[in-house]
């Protein structure tokens, strides 16, 4: 009955009218996801397969070149998490590498275990700060102790698969211009609860679709510190990160504007564990999403003020971020008051509801269906018992995350929140607040 | 009335004759020594002479000489004499306080004249004079620090006493106190050097990588601003600090930088670290190790046991003795006669069977004093040997603290010759391997005969 009406209602549609109805998913979601995804299986998936002997000759390259690796992991309170690491990177295929922690203010007992291992040689640096800086200060402390030609940036908690070191330095080896490499951050606590399922079919399509096409577009943005690797030299160049949060995306700005290309490396996989329950989930995206209007719109705008000083990909790059983000929020807003009015008026607002669903429902299938295609072989059953998760989707992405992103950016924008974040020290925020940073 | 004896002096400090008697040290042994109450000796203006003549006495093994008391006649504010029972001031010395010493000591001289009773014999055991020293004083032997001994700790009383070696006292003590005839009450914890015993060590802070010692420190400064790291000097602009990363000039510590941690750079291979290794090096022999591989030792005061008592007056049954109990049924000095003379009869009536009696003396005291408390389980290891030596028919007993004889029925001089011998082999091999060989151990061998008088043969086999 309820169907019958629906289709009725569909049918009853002109192309005007279905146009001024379903507008944001015409013109922006069914453009984003589904024009990308087809440029994905026609593009970059055979691009990809042609480019495989390029891909053996470099690794052979950095086989023979052999060149140092610093693996940096900074961070408070994650001594628990630092002998399971250490075990994982002796595993690592790529064997001529440093492990260098940071220490950065820990109230328990992570000195003792990281001086332990030290003495063992399981970590080559561990470095202890006794008062607490913040994640920026604590990165460029092990970049400072560093001495290997590559760096690679992992969070303590997570795991990476035993080729993940080998693959995610290949890249450099492809092409000079490269400056840095994303990882591919999957999900290691899937099963934990609701959450944490829908998270990891959102990072398959943000993270291993999202950022592949983007990085084949040139036109990649951020590159995570659970597993990024970079040029030393170009860092030491940078100084290192700058104040975060966000300091990842702002890294990845900065070695944009000096001209380097940033690429994302599906295949160079690292397992993290994302929060339990949704409201953690809402508190850690608050912090990522404000960071946003930090450093895009404050600290980064010149990439769109003076395009022609740095490169038109750059402006791309920025413009994609925010027309995305910030730009399609409004618009989400502006429809939600759109269809209070239609609800108001007419009868039909359901239906409209109720189609919107199953465009955006089917949007997912498609999605999910390209991600399994860009990760191949590395989907495991594990990732597959999701599909009957895929449902949900809509209402996680199209209402919850829209929900915490508004909060967020409104909160960034009136009062600069983010200054008073406590995931920074004090004394850092309030620089950073006089600073204007 | 017994009188204090003030040795190799010409003037008395003014006391009667009643109470002081001059003597000179070479006159020592001519003298009458039944009525020392203790020796009084003139430290006031030559400590080292003074030290050597109370060494000599000390080392004398009369229990009549070295056990008696030694009181030492000080100058003003010298608080330190070894092998002296007290140190007076010069100025306080008359006839008063020496007749007040005399009846303080009266108890120590009636101890000895007690052990004299038991036997008027020297006493040839080092371990066995600490020991008396220990129970004649009935007070608690405290350690001193100090840096005249390499070990760091003296115990002045017995200190004159000499050893084979600086740290002999520290193991005979052990061994005395591993034996229950002291007992020890814990004062301090030292540590020493694992090759030398020697307590002085300079402890330095070197570099984890390659050991040298010439580091520097640095302190690593976080600007809050642009969230740089680095080493002070980095910063470090014509006499201010500006940030290397942005340039600006550091304000205020705390307000816009601060200084997280200190870092240590080797000067040699460049390495930098937080945590230096710590090694020292022993001032005495030189040897550079790493504190966890120094010796730990608790610093004790002793005390005497009621055992420790007894055997102070009765001698003492060698340690080696009491591990070789159990395993043999040592047989008592009376018993082994017994058998002795069953067996120099039966021989001498049926003529026609060889027995051989072996003497075995070990210097057991070398390994006393060398090993201290591990002595123990070298003593079980030997007495694995002599097992390769007996047969059950054989009776073993020991006639002292060293001396073990050893009745082999029905074995040939040549045929306990070859025992003998293997057991010799084994014994050195393991001494060689355990102490390097200067552990004298001697034998003899006799047939037994209607003759055979034991007495005799261990008198002949000990006579140099």
């Amino acid at each position: 009955m309820f169907i019958e009406n629906t289709l009725l209602f569909l049918s009853s549609l002109t192309l005007t009218e279905f146009i001024s109805y379903f507008w944001p998913f015409i013109f922006f979601d069914f453009v984003r996801y589904v024009i990308l995804d087809l440029f994905i299986i026609f593009f970059y998936l055979p691009a990809r397969y042609f480019d495989s002997a390029n891909r053996r000759r470099a690794k052979l390259q950095l086989f023979r070149q052999r060149p140092l690796v610093s693996v940096i992991v900074p961070g408070k309170n994650e001594g628990k998490h630092i002998p399971r690491l250490a075990v994982l990177l002796k595993n690592q295929t790529y064997k001529h590498l440093e492990l260098i922690i940071v220490d950065d203010g820990s109230d328990d007992d992570t000195e003792l275990i990281c001086r332990k291992l030290e003495s063992e040689g399981f970590i080559k640096k561990f470095i202890r700060n006794d008062q607490r800086g913040g994640k920026a200060s604590a990165a460029n402390t092990a970049l400072n102790f560093a001495s290997g030609e590559f760096i690679v940036h992992i969070d303590a908690d997570s795991y990476l698969s035993d080729n993940s070191i080998e693959t995610i330095l290949t890249p450099f080896f492809l092409d000079s211009k490269i400056g840095a490499v994303g990882g591919d951050v999957r999900v290691a606590n899937i099963e934990s609860s609701m959450a944490t399922r829908l998270q990891t079919i959102e990072y398959m399509k943000s993270i291993s679709v999202g950022r592949t096409i983007a990085s084949f577009l040139g036109v990649l943005r951020i590159i995570s510190g659970a597993h990024g690797a970079f040029r030393k030299d170009i860092l030491e160049r940078l100084h290192g990160w700058d104040v975060g949060p966000g300091l990842d995306g702002d890294i990845t700005l900065k070695f944009r504007k000096l001209g380097y290309r940033v690429v994302h490396e599906p295949d160079a996989i690292c397992y993290t564990n994302v929060p339990l329950s949704f409201i953690r989930l809402a508190k850690q995206r608050y912090r990522w999403d404000r960071s946003l209007v930090r450093f895009r719109l404050r600290k980064h705008v010149d990439m769109l003020l003076r395009p022609t000083v740095y490169k038109t990909r750059n402006f791309l790059t920025l413009l994609d971020n925010l027309v995305f983000n910030v730009v399609l929020n409004i618009k989400w807003w502006i429809y939600v008051v759109q269809l209070l009015m239609v609800a108001a008026s007419t009868n039909f607002a359901l239906y409209i509801i109720v189609v919107n669903y199953i465009l955006y429902f089917s949007i997912n299938v498609i999605e999910f269906m390209v991600a399994c295609m860009v990760n191949k072989r590395t989907v495991m059953v594990r990732e597959l018992v999701l599909i009957p998760f895929l449902p949900l989707m809509p209402l996680y992405t199209g209402v919850f995350i829209r929900l915490v992103r508004s909060y967020a950016y409104l909160m960034e924008f009136i009062f600069k929140s983010s200054y008073n974040d406590r995931w920074n020290p004090w004394k850092v925020s309030k620089i950073s607040k006089q600073e204007k940073m | 009335m017994r009188k204090a004896y003030l040795i190799n002096q010409q003037h008395n400090f003014g006391l009667s004759a009643e109470t002081v008697r001059l003597l000179r040290e070479e006159a020592i042994f001519e003298h009458e020594l039944h009525d020392i109450a203790f020796w009084l000796i003139d430290a006031s203006n030559d400590m080292r002479s003074a030290y050597d003549v109370i060494s000599k006495l000390r080392n004398q093994l009369l229990p009549d000489i070295y056990l008696r008391p030694i009181v030492a006649i000080v100058k003003q504010g010298q608080d330190r004499l070894a092998g002296t029972d007290l140190l007076i001031n010069e100025q306080h010395v008359n006839d008063d306080k020496i007749n007040e010493l005399v009846s303080r000591y009266e108890p120590v001289n009636q101890w000895i004249d007690k052990a004299n009773q038991q036997s008027d014999q020297p006493d040839y055991g080092y371990v066995f004079r600490i020991l008396r020293m220990i129970v004649s004083r009935n007070m608690e032997l405290a350690p001193q620090s100090g840096i005249e001994k390499s070990m760091g700790y003296t115990y002045p009383l017995v200190d004159a006493i000499a050893g084979e070696d600086e740290n002999s006292m520290f193991h005979a003590l052990e061994m005395l106190e591993h034996q229950r005839l002291i007992s020890g009450r814990f004062v301090t914890k030292a540590h020493f050097c694992a090759h030398c015993d020697c307590a002085f060590m300079n402890f330095k802070e070197a570099c984890p990588q390659c050991h040298s010692e010439d580091i520097d420190s640095q302190q690593l400064i976080h600007h809050f601003k642009c969230s740089y790291v680095g080493e002070e000097q980095e910063y470090q602009k014509d006499n201010a600090l500006v940030c290397p990363k942005c340039d600006r000039a550091l304000k205020h510590i705390g307000v816009d930088f601060d200084k997280p941690s200190v870092i240590h750079r080797c000067n040699q291979c460049n390495n930098r670290f937080q945590e230096a290794i710590v090694l020292t090096e022993c001032f005495n022999c030189g040897r550079t190790s790493e504190p966890e591989h120094q010796r730990k030792r608790s610093i004790k005061a002793f005390k005497s046991t009621a055992m420790g008592g007894n055997a102070a007056i009765y001698g003492m049954d060698s340690l080696f003795k009491q591990v070789m109990e159990p395993r043999f049924n040592l047989f008592s000095a009376a018993e082994f006669r017994n058998i002795l003379q069953l067996e120099i009869a039966r021989i001498a009536r049926y003529q026609r069977s060889d027995s051989s009696l072996v003497l075995i003396n070990f210097d057991v005291e070398t390994i006393y004093v060398k090993f201290g408390s591990q002595a123990q389980e070298l003593f079980a290891e030997i007495s694995e040997v002599f097992n390769s030596l007996l047969r059950t028919s054989d009776v073993i007993s020991s006639y002292n603290e060293s001396l073990f004889v050893i009745l082999l029925i029905e074995t040939s001089t040549d045929n306990a010759q070859i025992a003998l011998e293997r057991f010799k082999v084994g014994v050195n091999e393991l001494l060689a391997h355990n102490i390097g060989d200067d552990m004298k151990l001697s034998s003899a061998i006799e047939a037994v005969t209607f003759e055979t008088d034991l007495d005799k043969s261990v008198e002949q086999f000990l006579a140099p």
